[in-house]
């Protein structure tokens, strides 16, 4: 019994806190405070570097790629209206009227 | 426990390094306590504990509404933060004796008793020692654990009272085995 209240009378009784440990406090608040405005500072840069890039590709007018089935009936088409299709009907042609 | 007057609250909230000095001077003897027995034998571990716990709360503190006393909010901090520690396995990892600042200041008797509380300290979960420090040494009531354990009081009370009888039963045995040893030795 006297030793369990020795136990509880112990508990009570730690070492004294690290005369230093204010100051190491003080170097960790101010350490987390430099780095966190270097990110703000770093992320501020970035903004502002890729901003102007990014509005030039928004103006930049856009070429959109044309479906295969319809680029291929615009380029009948045009081989029509350029008389590029000639030789191919010849050819054609030649065939079945037996040339 | 004497709480910090609410200019100088006010002014910790808001920045000020003075004020928040003045609480570190009321407030660290007493979570320096807790967190030494919740580390037990472990001085760097528990100074490591204290700097991680009052830089949480310098980064927390905008936020403290006065629901609670600042010395509860302060606990509950406190009991997170060394929790935290334990589930990152740093103090499982370490194996450091007892490190005895008063060795040799001290007689025989005094030393085997602070060896024997860091022994029992540390067959106790992390929990069971803040339960045992808050309670017995710190005189919190089991509604205050409740706020900053988030457990229930009448819980707490339980656990606090199976906790003390295997504190006894430990003494029981050792004393018994004190007595043998007295008793082969005649």
């Amino acid at each position: 019994m006297k030793r369990e209240n020795q136990f509880y009378s112990e508990l009570a009784i730690v070492p004294d806190i690290p005369s230093d440990l204010f100051d190491k406090i003080e170097n960790r608040l101010r350490q987390t405070k430099l780095i966190k405005n270097i990110s703000l500072a770093l992320a501020a840069s970035l903004v502002l570097l890729i901003s102007p890039l990014a509005f030039v590709h928004i103006t930049t007018p856009r070429i959109t790629s044309l479906q295969p089935e319809v680029a291929s009936e615009l380029q009948v088409m045009s081989d029509y209206l350029n008389a590029n299709d000639l030789n191919t009907e010849f050819e054609q042609y030649a065939v079945v009227d037996g040339f | 426990m004497q709480e910090l007057d609410d200019i100088t609250l006010k002014k910790a909230v808001h920045g000020d390094k003075h004020a928040f000095k003045a609480l570190y001077n009321l407030y660290a003897p007493f979570l320096w306590r807790v967190i030494y027995r919740m580390a037990p034998g472990d001085q760097s571990a528990a100074s490591e504990l204290l700097q991680d716990t009052f830089v949480n709360i310098h980064r927390a503190l905008h936020h403290f509404r006065g629901d609670a006393t600042l010395s509860t909010w302060l606990y509950r901090i406190t009991y997170t933060t060394v929790l935290k520690r334990r589930r990152l396995q740093i103090m499982e990892k370490r194996n450091v004796p007892c490190t005895n600042q008063m060795a040799g200041t001290e007689s025989a008797d005094h030393f085997d008793n602070r060896q024997l509380t860091d022994q029992i300290l540390g067959s106790l979960a992390t929990e069971e020692r803040f339960l045992l420090v808050a309670r017995e040494i710190d005189d919190l009531s089991f509604e205050e654990i409740a706020a900053i354990t988030g457990k229930n009081s009448g819980a707490l009370r339980t656990q606090l009272h199976r906790l003390k009888e295997r504190i006894r039963q430990t003494f029981a045995k050792e004393n018994l085995s004190i007595e043998s040893e007295v008793l082969h030795e005649a």
